[in-house]
Parts: C-alpha cells; structure tokens; sequence
C-alpha cells in the first residue's frame, strides 16, 4: 500500500539514478563532472538523513557531519595503523559513527529541541578540538591521508545507489508507523507521551537510522577524497547542511534532496562569483525561514495542491 | 592601368597574405596555467597576484615558446572538498598544462595526488611542508616527480636564526611559545631536544589564540631572555603588543606572519622595535637579486600597494622557472619539463634568490643560501620601523640588536 | 614548567575574563529575560562593534580612538535595533527552532558581509592604554586591567538600573511574568525595545573592551557567540543579573585551568563541555527558572 503512495518518489529517484549513471560512461568518463556529481550526491545522503531528525522528529541538528566524521576518522585510522581486511573497518566505521549519534542521542532526551541545537553544535566543536590537539593521532589541521583505493568510477556508482537506496528507504520510514510517531514527537512531545508513544526509543531511533546513512556516506567521501580532516567537524559543512535543509523544504524528505543536490551543484556553477556565495545562502536562509519557512519543495508542493484544489473547484 | 590594377591586386594580396599569417601565429592556442589558492587569506592572495605578475611577466615579452600564456584560477575556499573540484576542474575542464597553488599546506598535501595522477606539473604556490617534497619525492620518486617548490621545506631554519644571534649576544633562557600546528611540530620537537638545557619555559598554544599573558607571565617567571614564538596565523600583532605593555624583558624572535606585513610598525602601534621574524627577502623592498626591486614596484602600480605575504614572491618564481625549464626543453611536455628543471645547470635567476638548481627533492637550492638552509628565507628585525635582514650572511643589511627597553630592565 | 606563580597568574587573570565574559553574556541574557529570544546574532553584533570601530579609527589619526568608540557602539546599537525590528519581531510567534535558524541566518550575512568589504585577514585596534602592572606579583597589560575594570564597573550599573529605576523595575517585571506585567499597565513593547538598546550597547563596549586585547577576525563573531551561549545557559536563563557573574566565573577559570592543566589547545573545548553537561543534566542552569 505504501508502495503505491511512494510511486511517485520510485519513478522520480529511479529516472535520476539512470540519468547519472549513464552521464558517466556518456561524458566519456570527464573525471572533473564524475567529481561534482559524486559530491552532490554525498551532500544529499547527509541533507536527507538529517531531515528525518530535524524535519520529521523536530530535532534540529547542527552537527549532522559529526557522524561522517567520526566514521571516517575511524576508518582512517585503522587503514593507516591497522590493515584489517576493508569490510571489517568498514563496519567498524559505521558502529562508530552510529554509535556517536549516541553523544547527542542520549542528552536530546532530556531536552527541548532548541537545546538540542546548541548540543549537537557543541558536540561538533569538542571534537574538533580533540582532533586538533592530539595531533599525532588524528594528524592534527592536517587530518589523515591515504592514496587511492577505490577508482573514481566505483566510488561514483556506488554512492549514486547509496543515494537512491537513502532517499526511497527515508520515504517508506517516514510514511511508516514510524515516521508517523516522529511528527507526533515533533508537534507535541508531552501528548505523544501520554498517547503512548515510547519518545525516547523513537528518538533514538531517529538517531540511529539517520546516522546509519550518514556514517555511509561518511565512509563513501573518505574513500572518494582519500582525506579526512578537522574541517569534517567544522562549522560550515554542517551548517551547510541545515542550509540546504531548510531552503529545500524539510519534513518531506524530497525537498531536502533538492535542497542539497540544487545547492551542491549551484556550488560548482557559481565559481565566478563564488566570494558570494555563502552571502547568498546566509541571504537565501533567511528568507526561507522568514516568507516560506516550508522550504522550495513545500513552496512546490502548496502551489500544486492549491491548484489541484481549484480545478476541484474547491 | 592594367598595371595600376595589378599593382593594387598584388598589394591586396600581400596585405592578405599578411594577415593570413599574422592569423594562424594567433590562432596556436595559449599555454593554460592554473591556479587555486586560498583567497581568503592574504597568504593565498599572494599565490593568485605571484601568478598573475608571472603570467603578464611572461605576455608582455612575447609569450612562452611563441605562444600567449592564460592563467586560470579558482579560490578553493580553504576547504579539501572544493580544493578537489578547482584542481580537477583544471585539470579536466579547462585541461591546463601546469598548476601552480596552495598556500595552505594541508591543503596542498590533499591536492597534490590529484595532480600527480594526471601526470602534470605541480608548481607548489607556498606550502612549507616537507610532506609535499621531501618526504613524497623520497619515498615515490616516479609518482611525485612531477612537484617543484620554490618554498624551501626548511623555512623554519630561517625564524631559528633569531635565537642563534640572541645566543651570540650573550641571552640563553629560551622561552618556547609556538602554535599547535602540523606544519611546525617535527620543528618544534627538534628545537626542544637541541635547546634542552637552554628552555625555561615551554607552551603550546591553539592556532586561534591571542592571548598570551599567562604565557608571558610564566616566561617573566622563569626569567627568560628569549621569547622563541611562533605563529602562522592572527597571535602575530596581539603577542607583540603585550610582550611590549607587560615589558617582559626577552628578545622577541621567531616567526611573525603580521611581522612580514610593511605596515606592521603601525600595526603594532611601534611596538615592534627589535621584534625578529623570518620572512622571504625577495619581497620585502630590498635588492635581493637583480629583479627583486623591479617586481617590487610592478607590484605596487598593478595592485596599489606593496606585496605583504611571502607567496607574492615565491609563487611569481615558481611560475618563472617553470617557464625558464620550458624554454630548455624547448616545448610544453610535462616528461621533457621536468627533465629540463632537474638540470644541474638550470640556472635561474628570480626575484628571491637564483636557483642553482633544484635538488633532489624539488627543492631550490643556491645563491647565497647553502645545502641545508632555506632557499629564498632571510631573517630579519624591526629597527627604527624598518626591516633590517641580518641573515644569512651573504644578504645581510645589518646586525640583530636587542631593543633599548629590553637591556634597561636586563640592567645592561 | 610550573614556576611557583601559576596560582596567582590563573586567579588574577580569571577575575578579569570573568568580568569580560560577563559583559559578552549580559545583552544576551537580557534579551533572552526580556523577549524570551535566543538571539544567535549577539556575537556578530559584538564583532562588528570592533570592526567600525577600526573602520573609523585607522582612517582617521590617533587620538580619535574616542571618536572611534563611540562610533562604534552607536552603530551597535542601531545595527540591534534594525535586527530586533526588522526581523527578529516578525518571527515572536513561530516555533523556537525557525529564530534559531533566523538568526544563525542573520549572523552569517553580518559576517559575509564584513569579509567581503574589510577582508579576511586580522585587523588591530589600539590600545586605549598602555604599560603594565603588577598585581600579586602577576604582571599584567593596563589595558587589561582597564578593560575588567571598565566591565565590572557597567555590570554594576546595570544591577543598580535594573533594581533602583523604575524602567529597570519594569523590564524586570516582564522578565519575571510578562502576563502580570502588562495587566499592570507595562507596555511590554516598549521594554522589548529600551532592552534592546541597552543589549546592544552592553555588545558594544564588550566588543571595544575585548578587541584591543586580542586580534579582530571575522571568526570572532562566532567564538564570542560560544561563550555567551555557554555562560548564559550554565547561568541560566531567566535568572537573577548576579548569576551570569557566577557562570562566567566557572567558565573563565575552566578554560584557564584546562589551558595549564591539561592542553592549552583544549581550552575553549572547556567552555563547550560545560555547555554540553549543563544542558544534559541542569538544562535550567545553575540560577534559572525550569522551562
């Protein structure tokens, strides 16, 4: 039943994942747009895993990249000090990043989301700092390095299908029992409670799936980088995120996808005036929170449904 | 008039002709070089304009190999992400024939790959890391081949020479305050080994930090007579200023980016008289070489102002050599390039020093600096608002004196 | 190396970051006591006191630095004003997270908008003196001293304002019980506005009294945001003036200990942790009312 509902998303993501997997061989392999799109894609993976927190439980959070970033450090690190076999360090990366979700999971109980924000912000910057200072450990501002392993083409038909799997699994979780609980939790935590609904597992789970995705993702971007640095856990790439979050629309988790392919492009193609750039977002943010706080896609989707209505003649 | 018509056809066609010729000189397509840096920061600012100069340098008399030279650049944001999509945007949209970039050196360390992998030429743009060169080069000679640096990997000898002509004039308690950063640790464990018996004090400070007055104090404390201090980033000004208003009583040497800046006596609200840094000489208004002060003053009338970061003069060389070693290779290939600039007998005058030759590690080596020390590097001291080099010494101006105040409270 | 002057170094040093943390943290927490607002845009507004200030002084000679400061905080407070009006008013009815979000907007086009005119690179504002002082044989800059005085000395004000005047009164009021207030006949609006000005020239003369002491770079804005945050939830929110004293206190002397105990690069990780056990296990803080 819910397939049917979600065919429209199907169709949608399974014409994008064609199209790109077919730019590749069609572009003759121009390693440079094989680049952006591997990085667009990525940006995805994370705006989409952070709005089933943000959009859907209300949790909004400013640190979505500490996840990739601990995965990825974590897989740094065993590649460069403990060469077990790849699948192992692979899922040794994700418990890691799964398991930091856990650092802003647990205390996320126990506060309004507002805090939240601050926590997952905060979270951010102490690992910042420890990468920083135990530098010859993490490598300090100059992270941790590894030469190729994957080619180019493996890592971009692998994160295209990471990308496709992410955004129809956040779908069919978000129109499940599920996804239902977690809007509850996002209007009104006290009523879901007293409906009885378990808040904190849903919570948790939140966490879990949405740092499942990203840790992925995490593992993907090092491997396509071959680097993994502080800036990981800066400021600005989890700002980003909530960025193309909110300009996208949150709460569908389409307009997140938008939101983070658009922009992630938009980065690429803006390179003349890019001193602009994070002016024009900053701008672009602002704007969206103050006159369409439901984002592009809902901006999108309104218009839609007040046109269906009016050909109803409602 | 038959003969009148021929005349004018004959002329017609010679005009033609002419063009035609003029034309199809024209129409080879330029030398692409690219560039990205880290716009943000004054020091990759100086990585663009040593570029820039280079490449109009290079047009204004008559082009390489015949041919006009174009420069593409792209600001990398300070970010390894966008770093990766300038360099390959370079290397595979716009196909350039060499890169030149990168001030930052974790960001060059991320990059350099990158360019490896396409077999082209790697002009580093600033990056004093040894990772890039030395360690790379060493390692996987074949890969790496193709990397050359006009930013001596050894730029760091350059801000110790402050404490080694401290030490000759008599001061010996050293107190060691330098940042936290990846580029200076294996420096900073050097110096801590070699002056073991000679540091009284010791800290290490976040590279966003501007207040130093524990630290000084603690060095007051311990009676230090040397402030050993080194800081690539904004502690430069605020550590000067309060060693000045706390008159701690040492020597202040070391490295200073804001101490490189010619504004700096104002910066500084003159607070910098005997304040020592290390800094690259071939930009600092003084007639390093031949060109030093032409491109000095070209600088000032193409941008209005004086050049400030050390790339303005490392990145316009690197560029110019790459140049030089094309021009003996006599074409653009990247495999005949890089055998022309290993030659021992490359011989290339810049504007921070001649380049004997390039090591064998890429790294520039010659003219008035030794095997060891760092190509193009000069240590210098703020005396009388001015910059006075007073290392190595076959470049320098004058003697490192310790300031008035400071021997008044040693009681000299 | 641990000369016996440490102790006194650190507890000299604390009482004057805790008198300028203070002064960071109080327009925000008023803000906060008065419009219930968690305004993101504080540290921006801090910052960009000590770049007109720089603006105005270098381009004009040195013994305009007085002009400079006053310039300075008049832009402050009008650049509040237009922030409170402008934006931060049309958005008093919508969830939390979406002023959360304005304002992070708000501040990072302050910050663009900065690098893009001024430039990236570290600016410098005189010192409004100069020469040192011994305090319990620890030596420190007179600015230094200026400074903690001068914000000690505001912060006072500020108390006698809030207890003894009757605007003071009434802000406290709103604070305390906006309902209550208002059917006593307070026009809550206009205390919204007059806290607003005084916010914004408590972020204007924190601005002037921290810049000369260390470098100006657009990356300020954000740090000083931290440890108003930090400072103003460990206090927390809604509490008593004397409170944000205590709780700059506590994150002063963390950050100092942390810096000679344990890293010196791990000291502004100090103010975070704390930030993040407060919300985990005291979200109201250590004086605040339960929210």
């Amino acid at each position: 039943m819910i397939w049917r509902k979600e065919l429209f998303t199907f169709a949608g993501v399974g014409i994008i994942f064609i199209g790109l997997a077919l730019i590749a061989p069609i572009s003759d392999y121009d390693y440079y747009l094989i680049g952006v799109l591997t990085s667009a894609c990525l940006w995805v993976i994370y705006v989409v895993s952070w709005d089933l927190l943000a959009g859907y439980t209300g949790m909004l959070n400013f640190g979505q990249l500490l996840f990739a970033g601990v995965a990825a450090y974590t897989i740094a690190l065993f590649e460069l000090n403990y060469p077990i076999p790849r699948p192992l360090m692979m899922l040794a990366g994700l418990i890691a990043g799964i398991g930091s979700s856990l650092l802003i999971g647990l205390p996320s109980l126990r506060v309004r989301s507002v805090y939240f924000a601050l926590v997952s912000f905060a979270m951010l910057l102490v690992f910042s700092r420890i990468t920083l200072t135990f530098i010859w450990i993490f490598g300090g501002d100059y992270g941790l390095s590894i030469p190729r392993v994957y080619s180019r083409e493996h890592l971009y038909f692998t994160i295209i299908i990471l990308m496709a799997v992410t955004i129809v699994t956040m779908r069919l979780v978000v129109r499940s029992r599920i996804g239902m609980a977690l809007q509850c939790i996002r209007e009104d935590e006290e009523t879901a409670r007293a409906v009885g609904i378990n808040v904190s597992r849903y919570k948790l789970l939140a966490c879990l799936i949405s740092s499942f995705f990203t840790s992925l993702a995490g593992i993907c971007g090092f491997y396509y980088m071959g680097h993994v640095g502080p800036e990981m856990f800066g400021m600005m790439g989890s700002f980003n995120v909530v960025l193309m979050g909110v300009i996208g629309g949150t709460g569908t988790i389409l307009g997140a996808a938008l939101g983070g392919g658009v922009l992630a492009m938009v980065l690429e193609y803006m390179r003349p005036v890019a001193e602009y750039r994070n002016l024009l977002y900053a701008l672009l943010l602002t704007v969206v929170v103050m006159a369409a706080p439901r984002g592009v896609w809902g901006g999108i989707v309104s218009y839609w449904n007040q046109k269906r209505r009016i050909k109803k003649g409602i | 008039m038959k003969r009148k018509s021929l005349a004018f056809g004959v002329l017609i066609l010679g005009v033609a002709l002419g063009l035609a010729l003029v034309g199809k000189a024209e129409s080879a397509p330029p030398i692409k070089i690219g560039e990205t840096s880290e716009w943000d920061y004054i020091g990759g600012q100086g990585t663009k304009r040593g570029v820039e100069m280079a490449i109009r340098e290079i047009n204004a008399t008559g082009g390489l190999l015949g041919r006009k030279v174009e420069g593409i650049y792209y600001d990398n944001k300070t970010d390894p992400g966008e770093s990766k999509n300038a360099v390959e945007r370079l290397l595979y949209r716009d196909k350039v024939d060499v890169i030149c970039g990168f001030w930052r050196s974790d960001l060059g360390i991320v990059a350099q790959p990158l360019i490896m992998e396409a077999k082209k030429i790697f002009l580093v743009g600033g990056c004093g890391t040894p990772v890039i060169t030395h360690d790379r080069i060493k390692k996987d000679y074949n890969t790496y081949k193709y990397t050359f640096t006009t930013t001596s990997y050894l730029l760091a000898i350059s801000s110790e020479q402050g404490v080694i002509e401290a030490q000759k004039l008599g001061m010996g308690k050293i107190a060691l305050l330098w940042e936290k950063a990846a580029w200076c640790d294996p420096w900073v464990d050097l110096w801590s080994k070699k002056y073991a018996s000679k540091i009284v004090s010791s800290n290490r400070f976040s590279t966003t930090a501007t207040d130093f007055s524990v630290e000084f104090a603690q060095a007051k404390a311990a009676d230090a007579d040397i402030i050993f201090f080194g800081s690539s980033g904004r502690a430069g000004t605020p550590s000067v200023k309060q060693w000045f208003d706390m008159k701690i009583p040492a020597v202040y040497v070391g490295y200073n980016i804001d101490a490189q800046d010619p504004n700096f006596a104002q910066l500084s609200e003159g607070k910098c008289q005997g304040v020592a840094t290390a800094k690259v000489g071939g930009v600092t208004g003084l007639a390093i070489t031949k060109k030093s002060l032409p491109y000095y003053n070209e600088y000032r009338k193409v941008y209005g102002e004086l050049p400030i970061a050390y790339t303005n003069g490392v990145a316009y060389d690197a560029v110019m050599a790459w140049a030089h070693g094309v021009k003996l290779a006599g074409t653009v290939e990247t495999e005949a390039v890089v055998k022309a600039m290993e030659r021992q007998d490359f011989n290339y005058e810049g504007v921070c020093g001649v380049i004997e030759y390039f090591d064998e590690v890429h790294n520039p080596f010659g003219g008035g600096w030794a095997k060891g020390e760092p190509w193009g590097w000069v240590s210098l001291q703020w005396q009388e608002g001015k910059q006075v080099i007073f290392w190595p010494k076959n470049i320098k101006t004058g003697n490192m004196i310790i300031p008035e105040w400071v021997k008044k409270l040693r009681g000299k | 190396m641990r000369e016996g002057g440490v102790i006194e170094t650190v507890f000299i040093f604390g009482i004057i970051w805790t008198a300028l943390y203070s002064l960071i943290t109080l327009g925000f927490y008023l803000i906060f006591g008065v419009a219930k607002v968690l305004n993101l845009t504080h540290g921006m507004i801090i910052m960009s006191t000590c770049y007109v200030t720089f603006l105005l002084v270098t381009g004009l000679h040195w013994g305009s630095l007085g002009l400079g400061l006053i310039g300075g905080i008049i832009g402050t407070v009008l650049l509040t004003l237009i922030i409170y009006l402008g934006f931060i008013k049309k958005l008093l009815t919508a969830p939390h997270t979406s002023m959360l979000l304005l304002t992070a907007g708000l501040a990072n086009i302050i910050q663009q908008i900065i690098i893009l005119t001024v430039g990236p690179s570290a600016k410098s504002i005189p010192s409004m003196i100069t020469g040192s002082t011994a305090i319990l044989s620890v030596v420190l800059s007179n600015q230094q001293i200026l400074s903690g005085s001068i914000a000690f000395a505001l912060m006072a004000l500020l108390v006698l304002f809030l207890q003894k005047t009757k605007i003071g009164q009434a802000i406290r009021g709103v604070t305390q019980d906006r309902e209550t207030a208002v059917m006593c006949g307070i026009n809550a609006e206009e205390m919204y506005v007059i806290t607003i000005i005084i916010a914004g020239i408590l972020a204007g003369v924190a601005g002037l009294l921290v810049a000369p002491i260390q470098a100006v770079t657009p990356e300020i804005g954000w740090e000083m945001m931290v440890t108003a945050f930090t400072v103003a939830i460990l206090a927390g929110l809604g509490g008593p003036i004397w409170g944000v004293i205590v709780a700059a206190a506590i994150v002063a002397y963390a950050e100092l200990v942390t810096a000679f105990l344990i890293a010196p690069t791990l000291k502004e990780g100090a103010a975070f942790v704390i930030m993040i056990l407060t919300l985990m296990f005291r979200p109201s803080g250590l004086f605040g009312k339960v929210r």
